[in-house]
């Protein structure tokens, strides 16, 4: 697969990913007051800062074929995720995850919490309050954290790497092909690759800045 | 309708805090809850929706215990079948007033509505004359079309108890008037009882059946028929402290 598509579908995959896990979290932690609290924001937010090749350390560490989580995959289903593309999808989710969790973060908590309370009132569920009334009050928000998500996921070079490699064909996303084309001198294609990513990344920026400046009220 | 309140919370709001302890009961259809703003009002309304739970004590509407911490009883909010109004209505900013309306006829996941259920919203939208708004989002409402939306979809449930914090407090007085007789029609066509809270006399003079007076977070008066006592000597000898009640 040539590393445009490669890079689109792990970006795409990744970003989903990171949704889930992000929003879901988000809306937990500004929800509800429990142990551990504090310390789940943080854990959640450490990829923002990390080092990526630390991240990507980790993850071989989780999911290594010796790894704590690697080894009952591989013993279980005799799948490994070392130098697979699905790889490169866990290590650009991970990076991205902080993206949506904070942007979701904020988003939750600037949703009027009487429209919650009064929704139920009206007898709503948690599921549908947080379906019908929190979650469209914040999209917004999210989508435009998800934006970001998935630029950063498009970039995604350091854990990417130590996780999945540069395998031409394989692995090799943009970022890998950017860097394996400088090396070996090509620069029509680095100055092909690097107007691509820097296009797609402007758009999103532009869009994601722009659905951040409506909002409801 | 019997409702019978005796709760106490600790109350924690702009850096002083003090010990809400409130008690009273009312068999009638119309209780004013007055005092200051602080006086713990706002959060007694709260407790009796379950939005907010007392530290201690108990709760029953019409026979139904809603709260006792001793029994260890402590209904949700939204199994109470009690309508709140907040101060700002709290309508949903992202749904028409129509959807607004639905959704409390259907609060569930993917909030279908069956045929009867449309014919209701209807009749409810012409009940409360906002036909014309069923398009509208609440943003382009003005205050007083705001709260007959508040009002139908609070209603439409056919709650046990209809709960209404400061209903006149955020609009110009013209339209008070107007409302204030509006909410009492009303409460006939619906034959539903209410609480409201409210800091203005005139809303005692019009709406109390019984009065519940507030001070710092104490229930300091009692008054379980207002509308019979009003005016005589005993009342103002009871109410010194707010002659303009007498």
């Amino acid at each position: 697969m040539t590393p445009l598509l490669l890079t689109l579908k792990v970006a795409l995959l990744a970003t989903a990913g990171a949704m889930v896990v992000g929003v879901t979290a988000a809306f937990l932690l500004s929800r509800g007051k429990f142990w551990g609290r504090d310390l789940a924001e943080v854990v959640l937010s450490l990829p923002l800062v990390l080092p990526p090749t630390v991240l990507g350390y980790y993850l071989l560490v989780l999911i290594g074929r010796h790894g704590i989580f690697g080894r009952w995959l591989h013993e279980t289903f005799n799948i490994s995720l070392i130098f697979t593309w699905q790889g490169a999808v866990l290590a650009a989710m991970v990076v991205s995850l902080p993206l949506v969790f904070k942007s979701a973060g904020a988003a939750f908590a600037s949703v009027n919490k009487q429209c919650e309370e009064a929704a139920a009132t009206l007898g709503a569920s948690g599921m549908t309050v947080f379906l019908r009334v929190s979650l469209p009050l914040a999209w917004r928000g999210i989508l435009a954290g998800s934006m970001m998500a998935f630029a950063r996921a498009m970039g995604e070079f350091g854990a990417t790497l130590m996780v999945a490699g540069n395998l031409p064909g394989r692995t090799q996303t943009l970022s890998m092909a950017v860097y394996d084309a400088v090396q070996g001198g090509d620069y029509q294609q680095a100055n092909y690759l690097v107007l691509v990513i820097t296009v797609v990344s402007t758009i999103i920026l532009y869009g994601s800045g722009k659905l951040l400046q409506t909002s409801w009220r | 309708m019997e409702l019978s309140i005796d709760i106490k919370k600790q109350l924690n709001s702009c850096g002083r805090s003090f010990v809400l302890n409130c008690s009273f009961s009312s068999k009638k259809q119309f209780v004013v809850l007055f005092g200051a703003s602080g006086s713990g009002k706002t959060t007694t309304l709260r407790t009796v929706a379950g939005l907010e739970r007392p530290d201690a004590g108990r709760i029953i509407a019409g026979g139904r215990t809603l709260f006792d911490s001793q029994k260890g009883i402590n209904v949700p909010a939204r199994q109470r079948n009690i309508g709140y109004v907040f101060q700002d209505y709290a309508l949903l900013p992202h749904l028409t007033v129509e959807k607004n309306i639905a959704f409390a006829l259907q609060p569930t996941i993917f909030g279908r509505l069956s045929r009867e259920e449309k014919q209701r919203i209807d009749e409810f939208l012409d009940i409360f004359h906002i036909v014309d708004l069923r398009q509208a989002m609440p943003t382009d409402l003005s205050g007083g079309q705001r709260q007959r939306v508040a009002l139908a979809r609070a209603l439409i449930r056919k709650p046990d108890l209809l709960l209404l914090d400061e209903p006149f407090a955020a609009l110009d007085p013209n339209l008070r008037s107007r409302l204030r007789s509006g909410l009492l029609d009303i409460q006939k066509h619906f034959n539903v009882p209410v609480m409201l809270i409210s800091h203005d006399p005139e809303d005692v003079d019009i709406f109390a059946e019984t009065l519940v007076v507030y001070d710092a977070g104490k229930v300091s008066t009692v008054v379980a028929n207002y509308q019979a006592e009003k005016g005589s000597a005993g009342l103002a000898a009871m109410l010194p402290s707010l002659p303009c009640l007498a």
